[in-house]
């Protein structure tokens, strides 16, 4: 075997025993779930592909189906880039691997390679199903079906190009400056918040062309280049968009790669200082374990990235509801009049509050916020400090980064759509004290689920069981209130949704808070 | 000072790291705890200092036991690892912070030991710079200095000198002798033999999880070199 397939087959072996050395029974059935998800977005994500195919080629525009899973795709790619870039630059294995008798360029290339693997598969499941029903019901020929499979394995390269280019700005950056953490998750946050607006508008666009008729929609697609390059090389084969498609495709691969091999087993070199003047604080052990989780939170961009969005998304929508007005969101919704008149006000409240509802539940820095101490768990076992004070200093950061925005989201929408204040009092009670639970549960869920042998923040706070069990559990609670209202509560109105929540929860987050003082805690002293 | 009766770990595979260990470190005492690699030393302190829970046995430090009053017994104690992974996302001084107020250290005491010990490790001008760019050695530094910071009854080290230049690992060892004479004690593993032999009233050495020899060094060694008489000790089946 040659040396870049044993380094490729050992990046791959590295990934699977991280996943299966783990105590066997719990990680059995969390494997499985985890199996389960993939399979399950991997079908969801497929059989769309192949319905939109269909309703388009009802439609007789199929080929509008090309260039919506291809923008599909991307959408997926350029989100797994951007969150990627972050940790993107260097490798921990890089000395390792530098000091062995392979060659430098192998080593780079068994790494991209290995990122190709990870990234390829859930584009293909979305891009190959739509080439395929473009083929058998969309008037496709074999030559469509050809480029469409080569553009399905080129895909990948978007990514991978887009975390290595920007991976590259912010190593520089790190270099650069004090606050590296915060400037690299502030430019991921615009990035990703334009790249929503963007996308937010071209899906309007969308809707837009396929209701004008299929030259209409034809029309729209040239306007979207460099899209349409891509969509053109898959259906006609043209030569300036198969030239276009393979420039953009390879040139930012090319450097991006380029980038990455030059910055590999380079040694980090972070911002320092020779200040001599020493800043002395002093607090409680208790607000010095908070301030150390606030710091930890804030230096890492993936975690932040990951966690802020909800709670952001939640306050813009709520002041979005409250400027443009909730008549004008139904009417968005196309919800007619006569619809919005024959259901009852305070179902509307509960809907609305149940929307709401989702957003705290699924947000939780708890749930990897053990995973996090990694190898620096030592400090906080060996220092005199109760266990219950580190299970409080770590719920404390989700519920201050949660509660605040979601009793804030919860007052304006209560003011704009003219709630008693009663009523206002209950919904902010209810997402608080889900923000409270969610919190908890994540911890919990984070000392079954625990993960101390990462290689990359990435790895516990995107792709570990416990983010994925929490996300689950939070969106279990979240529905609890709204599933006892519609099957026992209809009759008590919109407080009895509050009563609802505020009984369940704040017995749950009881529940969860005596679980880690009691077994919770011996959990912990035997990590 | 530190009183281990009996102890015993077995991790949860079946392998029993260290088996009817006893050992009492007194005040005064610099106690060296010499071993091969795997032999059960660093699972000796790990349990020592309550980061490991233990099947039988007792531990207590300053008579208080570790397995009834983790909280207590930590207040007392400073541990160093062999390799201290720190927060990579606080600044030296954040982190020195930290420790200080974990052990309620005052703002004038915290500033006078870090000044102190900064100066002697030679860190006062890498404290403003985050762990993520430090070296093996100065995190070493820089959790010596957080060792030393509030005071501690008894130093636990696990290979203290590994990572340190010759400077800072004679710095070190004047710091330890400095220490003892207090009234303080340390309880150390090491395998730099000649250091132990030079600088410890006291050495245990553990094989295969269980304590071969113990006592006074002299005692220890007798006419031989420490070295001499672990090499005897550790090859003997």
């Amino acid at each position: 075997m040659s040396d870049f397939f044993i380094l490729v087959k050992n990046n791959c072996l590295i990934f699977w025993g991280s996943l299966k050395n783990r105590k066997k029974g719990r990680y059995a059935a969390s494997g499985a779930l985890m199996a389960f998800i993939l399979l399950f977005v991997g079908f969801t994500l497929a059989s769309q592909s192949v319905m939109t195919t269909v309703t388009l080629a009802e439609q007789g525009i199929p080929q509008l189906s090309v260039f919506m899973s291809l923008l599909s795709a991307l959408t997926l790619g350029i989100l797994f880039g951007l969150m990627r870039a972050a940790n993107a630059a260097g490798s921990k294995d890089a000395e390792l691997l530098l000091s062995l008798p392979v060659k430098r360029v192998t080593v780079v290339c068994s790494k991209v390679i290995t990122q190709y693997i990870f990234d390829a598969p859930l584009m293909i499941m979305i891009f190959v199903p739509t080439v395929i029903s473009y083929y058998v019901l969309g008037g496709g020929n074999t030559g469509t079906l050809i480029r469409g499979l080569i553009l399905a394995l080129l895909l990948p390269m978007i990514p991978i190009a887009l975390s290595y280019l920007l991976g590259a700005v912010l190593a520089y950056l790190q270099e650069k400056f004090k606050m590296t953490s915060i400037i690299t998750t502030g430019i991921l946050m615009l990035l990703l918040v334009g790249y929503m607006f963007v996308n937010f508008q071209s899906s309007s666009i969308l809707t837009g062309a396929t209701s004008g008729g299929t030259q209409n929609a034809l029309v729209m697609i040239e306007k979207f280049a460099p899209l349409s390059w891509l969509t053109h090389f898959v259906l006609d084969g043209s030569i300036l968009p198969v030239i276009f498609s393979l420039i953009m495709l390879i040139t930012p691969f090319y450097l991006g790669v380029l980038l990455y091999a030059s910055a590999f087993g380079k040694p980090k070199s972070g911002y320092t200082s020779n200040s001599r003047i020493l800043a002395f604080s002093s607090r409680s052990p208790k607000m010095a374990l908070l301030d150390k989780e606030v710091k930890r939170y804030l230096a890492c961009s993936i975690y932040v990235f990951n966690t802020a969005f909800g709670p952001i998304l939640l306050i813009v929508l709520a002041v979005v509801i409250a400027v443009v007005g909730p008549d004008k969101i139904l009417e968005y919704m196309k919800i007619t009049t006569e619809v919005k008149g024959a259901i009852p006000r305070d179902m509307i409240y509960v809907i609305l509050a149940g929307v709401f509802c989702l957003f705290p539940s699924m947000t939780s820095t708890t749930a990897s916020s053990i995973s996090l101490e990694g190898k620096q768990l030592w400090i906080l076992k060996v220092h005199p400090v109760r266990t219950e004070d580190v299970f409080w200093a770590k719920y404390m950061l989700n519920v201050l980064l949660l509660a605040p925005v979601s009793i804030l989201a919860a007052v304006i929408i209560g003011i704009r759509v003219q709630m008693p204040p009663l009523q206002i009092l209950g919904f902010a009670l209810v997402i608080g004290l889900l923000s409270v639970l969610v919190s908890l549960i994540g911890l919990i869920v984070n000392l079954w689920f625990p993960r101390f042998d990462w290689d990359t923040e990435t790895t516990v706070v995107k792709q570990s069981m416990s983010v994925i069990m929490a996300m689950v559990f939070g969106f279990a609670a979240a529905c609890i209130p709204f599933i006892l209202y519609f099957t026992l509560l209809q009759g008590f109105g919109f407080m009895g949704f509050c009563a609802a929540g505020i009984v369940v929860y704040g017995f749950l987050a009881a529940g969860s808070w005596f679980f880690l003082k009691t077994k919770g805690k011996k959990i912990f002293e035997t990590l | 000072m530190l009183v281990i009766e009996h102890l015993t770990k077995t991790y949860p595979g079946g392998k029993t790291a260290v088996r009817d260990l006893s050992i009492t470190v007194e005040a005064g005492d610099m106690f060296g705890f010499i071993g091969q690699n795997g032999a059960g030393k660093t699972t000796t302190i790990k349990s020592a200092v309550g980061i490991l829970p233990f099947e039988s046995g007792e531990i207590t430090i300053h008579g208080i036991s570790v397995k009834k009053d983790p909280v207590a017994c930590k207040k007392l104690i400073a541990y160093l690892p062999d390799n201290p992974d720190l927060y990579d996302a606080l600044t030296g001084i954040q982190y020195l912070n930290f420790i200080a107020d974990i052990f309620r250290v005052s703002k004038e005491d915290r500033a006078a030991g870090i000044a102190k010990y900064a100066e002697l490790l030679e860190m006062s001008t890498s404290l403003n710079t985050p762990v993520s760019s430090y070296s093996h050695g100065m995190k070493q530094k820089l959790a010596l200095i957080s060792a030393f910071i509030h005071h501690p009854k008894l130093l636990v080290l696990d290979e203290p000198f590994v990572g340190l230049d010759p400077k800072a690992a004679f710095i070190l060892k004047t710091i330890m002798k400095e220490f003892c004479e207090q009234g303080n004690a340390i309880f150390f593993s090491t395998h730099v033999l000649e250091v132990a032999e030079k600088i410890c009233n006291k050495i245990a050495i553990i094989k295969d999880g269980e304590l071969i020899a113990c006592g006074a060094t002299d005692e220890v060694r007798g006419k031989q070199s420490l070295e001499e008489v672990f090499m005897e000790l550790t090859d003997h089946e």
